[in-house]
């Protein structure tokens, strides 16, 4: 069952919020020996609190929207009384923390229920989801190829159908990616959108809190629930909610669209444009839009990334280099290394290239573009070829989701596959704060059934 | 920046920032190094006009 039907069951009495959460704890069991989304459960305790929401039914208290709702987190979201490890065994001896993070604890007063953790690469720098520490997780759609990351526990358990909602973080791609090849839809709201209060940071400056989901409407509810502004996080933009649910119907009307051209299609193959192509299909042929200099937007999210992540950890890499994630150890180490006056040309041409894009707003409403260069590639996969040219894969797999996240846009992502074909995300890209464009153009090819995202076969 | 200076840059930065790298452990970061400097390279030769300032969060 999707989110909202639990949550309309639940508050109709037809579902207990505790069969709700049974249900989807069994799930976890019956799969996730296959699929390893999960690194932690809270079994008893989710069945304990989705007890306490049937007795308040009993009691004839009203419900509030995603009551008796199971999601699952990204384990660098603080679950209270739990120890956040961000992907490392390194942090197994933090403290546990003292409150959820603060997008839980908003989900959690809309009735929401967390069931558990997910993988995902050490200190979300990775696009594959290949953690050393905790296993691989697999793409429920194709076992043999990786979920996308870093975010890849959240869209597999979504994919896998353990939970109809998941949490995770975005800072280059690490929602947009996952979601892209696991085949399920993602949000990625405007950077300063959503406050990231007891999250564990990466990269201040591009880190951004999005969400999972099987269809748009589950995923407008799970990011509206999450919404407005507060001072707990210095980045976040104090602006109050701006709920998109009531707007879902409107689609596509009066919306000028447009495709991205030159960067985003060099740097994408058939597979990768192919969702793309499918939903121009449905859309009619767009015009092409073009933003100057996309290269050196990607370049410069490179080295903020690089300094900033590698600033705020690096110390802890060093301190503990022999147990710390092979995959991304001297890319930490480097990043340290990085020196201000590049980090700062790079924050600068933040500001050059956003006013590019602001200008391309005054022309279009929706830009359209392919999320990942190529489908779900192979687990331990070094190398990939785009168009002829080969590329290193774990850093270049947000080739296409960079530029957009380094310029905060909000951006939605659809899976589209054709039949035996592997999931091709297409990036929804709107003005910031207008997420509500990027979900109407996403509702719109899912109703036009472009779009889906049916539980991956194998796992009904 | 040639290979030798990359090399001798990476070495001294992580001892002055007190992360210091093993002999073992400071060519895989110099090779990382060295992909970050050509990344940086045509964004450090583009014509940023002087009065772009960095600015993180929009504000309408």
């Amino acid at each position: 069952m999707n989110a909202l039907a639990i949550a309309a069951a639940v508050r109709e009495g037809r579902l207990r919020a505790v069969e709700a959460v049974g249900e989807a704890l069994a799930r976890i069991n019956r799969h996730d020996g296959t699929v390893n989304a999960f690194v932690r459960h809270r079994g008893e305790q989710a069945l304990r609190e989705a007890a306490a929401l049937d007795a308040a039914r009993a009691r004839g208290e009203p419900l509030p929207p995603l009551a008796g709702v199971p999601f699952a987190v990204k384990d660098n979201f603080d679950l209270r009384g739990e120890v956040t490890t961000a992907g490392s065994r390194v942090n197994l001896g933090r403290t546990p923390a003292a409150a959820d993070a603060l997008v839980v604890q908003r989900l959690r007063a809309a009735g929401a229920i967390p069931v558990g953790a997910t993988n995902m690469d050490a200190y979300a720098y990775g696009f594959t989801t290949e953690n050393s520490d905790f296993g691989a997780t697999f793409n429920p759609r194709d076992l043999a190829r990786t979920a996308g990351g870093s975010s890849g526990g959240s869209a597999a358990a979504v994919a896998a159908g353990m939970v109809p909602l998941a949490l995770g973080t975005d800072t280059n791609g690490s929602v947009r990616v996952p979601a892209a090849l696991c085949g399920v839809f993602g949000l990625k709201p405007t950077y300063g959108r959503l406050p990231r209060s007891g999250t564990f940071a990466f990269v201040h400056g591009l880190d951004h809190l999005g969400c999972f989901a099987r269809g748009v409407a589950d995923l407008t509810a799970c990011y509206d629930a999450m919404q407005g502004g507060d001072a707990s996080d210095p980045a976040c933009d104090p602006r109050a909610a701006q709920p998109a649910g009531a707007q879902l119907a409107l689609g596509v009307q009066g919306l000028r669209l447009a495709r991205l051209g030159g960067y985003f299609e060099q740097w994408a193959d058939d597979s990768g444009a192919r969702g793309l192509r499918l939903a121009e299909k449905h859309l009619g042929e767009l015009p092409v839009a073009q933003v100057p200099h996309t290269e050196l937007a990607r370049a410069s999210a490179f080295l903020i990334t690089a300094a900033e992540g590698g600033a705020l950890h690096g110390r802890t890499v060093r301190a503990h280099y022999d147990r710390f994630e092979p995959h991304s150890r001297d890319r930490f180490l480097a990043g340290a290394l990085t020196p201000a006056a590049w980090y700062l040309r790079a924050q600068r041409f933040r500001s050059w290239f956003r006013h590019q894009l602001e200008g391309l707003f005054e022309q279009f409403d929706v830009l359209l573009a392919p999320a990942t260069p190529v489908t779900a590639t192979l687990l331990g996969q070094e190398r990939m070829d785009v168009n002829g040219i080969a590329l290193p894969l774990r850093p270049s797999m947000g080739l296409l989701t960079q530029p957009i996240s380094f310029a905060g846009l909000p951006v939605a992502v659809a899976p589209v596959a054709g039949p035996g074909q592997a999931p091709s995300g297409v990036q929804i890209i709107a003005a910031p704060w207008r997420e509500d464009l990027c979900l109407r153009v996403a509702a719109h090819l899912e109703n036009a059934a472009v779009a889906s995202a049916p539980i991956a076969e194998g796992f009904a | 920046m040639e290979e030798a200076d990359i090399r001798a840059y990476v070495a001294a930065a992580a001892n002055a920032q007190g992360l210091a790298l093993g002999a073992d452990q400071l060519e895989p970061v110099v090779a990382v190094f060295t992909r970050t400097a050509a990344i940086a390279a045509p964004l450090l030769e583009f014509d940023l006009p002087e009065d772009t300032e960095p600015a993180p969060v929009f504000r309408p």
